[in-house]
Order: C-alpha cells, then structure tokens, then sequence
C-alpha cells in the first residue's frame, strides 16, 4: 500500500464513497463523496498525538471491537494515508452540538492548558470540515471492494455470547501485537493463558442455511494459527476439527503435514455441533471423529470459529451502481469463470479479489494484476470494437412508450428529444445485444442487427429446404 | 473404564506418557503424525477384512491422539497378521505394521492382552512352537512325519538353550508368566 501511496501515477482517495456513475466504457463520470474528516489532511503528520488526549472512546472496528479507541483516530497502524479522522457520530463536540448547540471539549485542537497538554501540534483540526462531492472521468473500473467474515452470533449452538469463543478474524487480532491483548495470547473472560483450544472449520460455509459455498481459505488459517500457537508454545493442546482438510495447491499439503508433525491433533469429519460452557468457565466440544468412528468430547479452555466469507454491505449497491451484477451468493459475477474471469457484464468494469468470490492473497494479487491488465488493454489504445450484434431504434416508429427503457438490463436506452419528441435511444456502446427490447418493443420500431426479421425469416427458408 | 455412553473423551483419555513409549519403542511419533489418514492401509489389511474395530488405520489416528486407553480395551491390535502389506502400500512411510507391534508391547505391559496371546507366548517359550494342537504326534505319524519334529521341541538341549535366547530378549519384561 505504501507504495501505492508514492506512485505519481496513482491517486489514492480514501475515506470515501462512490455515489453516481454515469456514461459508459471508455467515458464513465464518477461522483464520489470524500466523507468529512474534520482533520486537515495536508497538515496532518499522523504522529497521534491527538488519539491519545482524545476523551470519547468507542470500541475499535478494527479490533472488531475487542478493544477501544478514540472518537479521533488512525484506523491502525500501518493504514495508508496515516491520517487522523474524527468520527462525528461519536465525537463529544459534535455530539454536544446536536444536542445542545453549543461548542465543547475540543481537547484534540487545543489541548488542556490547565494541565500543559497542548493540542495538535500541526493545527490540523478542522472541525467545519464538510462532505465533498467530486466527479472524475475514468475509462475503466476495477471493482475490489473485499468481504467480511460472519459474525460469531449466527450459532447459538457455539455459545457465542462466551468471550472465550472467538470468531478467527477476532483470534487473529488477538495474536496480533496491535490488538486488544498486545499479542499475548489469553482468554478474554479471566487473562488466562489458555492450555487446550479447539478451532473448529466451515462455520457457516458449506451449510445451505447460511452459504452454500467454500469459503476456501478457513483451512489454510486455521493450520497456520496452529502452527504459530505450536511454536511459540510447544505445549499447548491443540484440536482442529475439520469436515475434510482441504489445503490444494503447491506447498500448502507440506504447510498442513509440517503442522501436523508439531503434534497438533487434527480430527476430520468433525463439523463440531455444540459448544457449551461449563460452570467451571470451561468450553466442552462435541463431535464426531470420522476415524475413530466414534464421537468425540474434548474440554478446551477457547474456541475459534472459523466463520465463512461472505460480501461486503455493500456490494449489491455497487453492482446496480456500475450495472456490474451479483451471483446468487452476492459476490460481484464475472462473465465467465474459465475464460472472462475479471470481466462483468458491464462493459469496462473489472473485478478482482473477494469481491468476487472467497480467495486467498496470492490469488487476489494475481487476480488484481489480471483486471489492472484487462482494464490497461481496454483504455490505453484510445479506441474500442464492438460486437455489430446491437439494437437500434428506427425512431420514426417509435411511440415513445419507454418500455425498453425499464427492460434494458444494461442501462442502455435512454429516452431523448427527437424532432421534439422524447424517443428511446440505444447507446451501443452499453448495448450487450441481449435482443430483449427488440423483442418487447410493442411498435416493432427496434431492429436487432445481425437478426432482424427478415434475416431469421431468410435463415429459416434455408435451413427447411427440402 | 466402564464407559457411560458412547463418546471418546479426547482430553480424559489424552495420555502423553503413550508417546514416549512408543518413542522408547522406536516409533517415531512425528513421522506417524504425517498420517492423512488416506486409508490405504486399511483397504489393503485382513484386521479391517476380518471385521476388527481398530484396524491400521484408526490405529495410527488413536496413537497420533494419544488414546492409550483404547489399545488396552480393545483387542484389534492382536489381530494383526503380520503381512506387512500396510507397510507395502502406506504414501507417506508411516509403516503401521511397526506401530501395531509397539502397541502390542505397551499393551503387555499392563496385561491387556487375550488369553489366547498368554498360551501362545508361554508354549513359544516352553516348547519353541507358539500353537500346539493337540494330539499332533498321531497325526505326523499318520502322514509319515516322525512323531517329533526336528525342532527344539525334540531337543532337550536346544530347548534351554532356546529358553535362554529368550530370557535375554523383551520377553522377560513382558511375560505375563514365570520365565523358569
């Protein structure tokens, strides 16, 4: 990311939101909303002064909320711009505001002089600071907006609401030495170190009641959480449960044996069905061991789920937005999944990355090379061809009526003035030649070219000659 | 243990101290924990033919899991026959036959073993044949055979001698009678 941010090439705009687009391949216009942030970002060294004077605390998304940080924060450490925001919902100036109308606290800009502590040191604070709107023109999209990982909730047979069953991405943060235990691994509920853990796979994958699908990579993290555990703490009891270990592909196989070799204890057609707590504070897991062929009982001291993939919120909002189209499980769809793996079915509109479906990071960078490819390929020759199967409007006969508008699937017809009547009109560079209008167009005034009537008519007669 | 219902308790039944014996016993528990349990062995091993519950196999997983506890209630083990075919087909070198002796010989050091597996012992030892069928000098004289084989069971001498071969090996550890 680092090096994104220091490419003249590349323009980086964070903190935003895309709300409009318009025109086509080749001439898109994008509005986006540069979200207030009420700190002057050409000012602003992200030396975090004012995240640690900063009063208000809200729990940290970042931490998925297992820790807290300051209504005026950089989301973590390494984010790319290092920049502060403030976060108006909870900030208690602009929560005194709203309610009472009066200006308070302000600690982040001017510090608390009875006690010598100063306010930012930049000036950067800006608390007038509003929402942007601004438009660029591109002539592609690269559509990469990742997922999110279900939430632990979901399964009320793992006991969710104890702090000692953990979601992955929560377990993650755990370890890591910017989350909520500063790396040290111990239970949430009492600070113990944690002897005996279980983590168990396909929480919420490969279930028709939540998502039918793999979420692909839960094996992979699972066998590396245990490998890092094993080898900091060669002691410590470690049960994976898996449905079946699925770990395809060069070297994974050698992680996953590797792993195993450090003794850590796989059991295998073990999609867990209970986790309950103990009064003791202990969890007990249940399962069943394909190869005891027996059920199996363990007390463990934490749980890790791993919970599946799934779209990020907004995903569907963006596809009607770019016309990009989702799949039945709400990743953004491609147009073929062996040979247009990056494309959408809006033209010059590429994906790449979870958004598009469950995949690891080298797969991701791959993919991301591949639309960035398809969409440089697409834009940098200054022209484009298109596929002569497009409709046209014969807008002598058009009555008007707009039904074509409503059916186009690709926001392709519009309706303008024409000879002082508003008259549909195909935009082909939008058009797919999907043949819908032509066929619902009550006044026959849209020809398909390539197949107008008398085109099939004529195929017909040759194909039924005796 | 009289198990109250059905369920293997993984952490009750967890017994690190199996490990070092089978270290001791020379089985090196890491490479046995490269098992992927792809289950080669067991369409290839007469125990899982015959119908016996802990084949290679599961007995390889059980070890990996350090259940000690269900080689000593279960006979599977002494079921093995000792063709080595696991040995043959296994992709990642586990050699299973190696491991089922192991247990074998933890298992005779808690006396878990059938009644069947003491007679065989104490007649290998005491006659240099482990079966003895009864009456098998008429049958040998009826087929031309003398009555005695030529072995250390028509042997006196070689017998002690055998005896004492045997009072040197694992045997005297393990015996689950008095070695004379």
């Amino acid at each position: 990311m680092g090096e994104v941010a220091q490419n003249k090439n590349i323009e980086l705009i964070t903190y935003a939101e895309v709300e409009d687009v318009k025109g086509y391949v080749g001439n898109f216009e994008i509005t986006i909303r540069k979200k207030a942030r009420y700190v002057d970002w050409d000012k602003c060294t992200g030396c975090g002064h004012c995240v640690n004077i900063c009063p208000a605390k809200v729990p940290d998304e970042f931490n998925l909320g297992l820790s807290k940080r300051s209504a005026i924060y950089i989301q973590f450490p390494q984010a790319v711009p290092k920049k502060a925001v403030i976060d108006a919902e909870n900030c208690l100036y602009f929560k005194t505001l709203r309610k009472t109308g009066k200006v308070a606290c302000q600690i982040c800009q001017k510090g608390i002089p009875a006690k010598n502590i100063e306010g930012c040191p930049a000036g950067a604070i800006n608390f007038e600071d509003k929402d942007e709107l601004i438009k660029i023109k591109v002539g592609a999209v690269i559509l990469a907006t990742g997922f999110k990982v279900m939430e632990k909730h979901h399964f009320k047979e793992y006991s969710p609401d104890c702090p000692d069953v953990l979601t992955a991405l929560e377990f993650e943060r755990i370890l890591s030495a910017t989350g909520p235990t500063e790396g040290q691994l111990k239970r949430l509920s009492d600070g113990q170190k944690p002897k005996k853990l279980a983590f168990i796979s396909c929480v919420g994958s490969r279930d028709e009641r939540y998502h039918s699908y793999c979420s692909k990579v839960c094996c992979m993290y699972m066998i590396k959480h245990a490998r890092i555990l094993k080898e900091k703490y060669p002691d410590i009891d470690l049960y994976l449960f898996f449905i079946d270990v699925r770990t395809p592909g060069k070297d994974f196989e050698e992680f996953y044996v590797y792993t195993k070799q450090l003794g850590v204890k796989v059991i295998r057609g073990g999609r867990v069905s209970a986790v309950d707590v103990k009064p003791d504070g202990k969890l007990r897991v249940r399962a069943f061991d394909n190869d005891l062929c027996s059920p199996v009982e363990v007390d463990v001291d934490m749980v890790v789920l791993a919970t599946a993939i799934e779209p990020g919120p907004d995903t569907e909002k963006l596809s009607r937005l770019f016309a990009a189209g989702c799949g039945r499980e709400g990743f953004f769809k491609e147009v073929h999944t062996k040979l247009y793996p990056v494309e959408t079915s809006a033209k010059g509109v590429f994906i790449a990355g979870c958004a598009q479906g469950p995949k690891d990071i080298p797969e991701s960078i791959a993919q991301a090379r591949a639309a960035s490819s398809a969409a440089a390929a697409l834009v940098l020759p200054g022209q484009i061809r298109f596929e002569a199967i497009a409709a046209e409007v014969i807008r002598e006969k058009c009555s008007s009526c707009g039904v074509c508008v409503q059916l186009c699937p690709y926001n392709a017809i519009v309706l303008e003035p024409y000879d002082g009547i508003y008259k549909a009109k195909v935009e082909p560079a939008l058009c797919a030649g999907c043949g819908t209008c032509a066929a619902a167009c009550p006044s026959k005034a849209i020809i398909f070219h390539g197949f107008t009537t008398e085109q099939i008519i004529e195929q017909i007669k040759a194909l039924t000659v005796d | 243990m009289e198990k109250e219902v059905n369920v293997i308790k993984l952490d009750e039944m967890f017994d690190p101290g199996f490990w070092e014996e089978l270290e001791q016993l020379g089985i090196p528990v890491k490479r046995l924990r490269e098992c992927i349990q792809c289950g080669r062995c067991a369409a290839t091993c007469p125990m899982a033919l015959a119908g016996l519950e802990f084949f290679v196999k599961r007995a390889v997983h059980a070890s990996i899991l350090g259940l000690k506890e269900i080689f000593l209630e279960d006979s599977s083990v002494w079921g093995c026959q000792s063709c080595n075919r696991c040995v043959e087909v296994c992709p990642m070198d586990i050699r299973p036959y190696e491991l089922i002796m192991a247990i074998r010989r933890v298992s005779m050091r808690e006396y878990a073993m059938p009644s069947s597996t003491i007679d065989g012992l104490s007649n290998y030892y005491n006659f240099g044949h482990s079966v003895m069928v009864k009456g098998y000098e008429e049958r040998r004289k009826k087929v031309g055979l003398p009555e005695v084989p030529p072995t250390v069971l028509g042997n006196e001498e070689m017998r002690k001698k055998f005896k004492e071969v045997l009072k040197q090996t694992a045997l005297a550890e393990v015996a689950p009678f008095p070695l004379d």
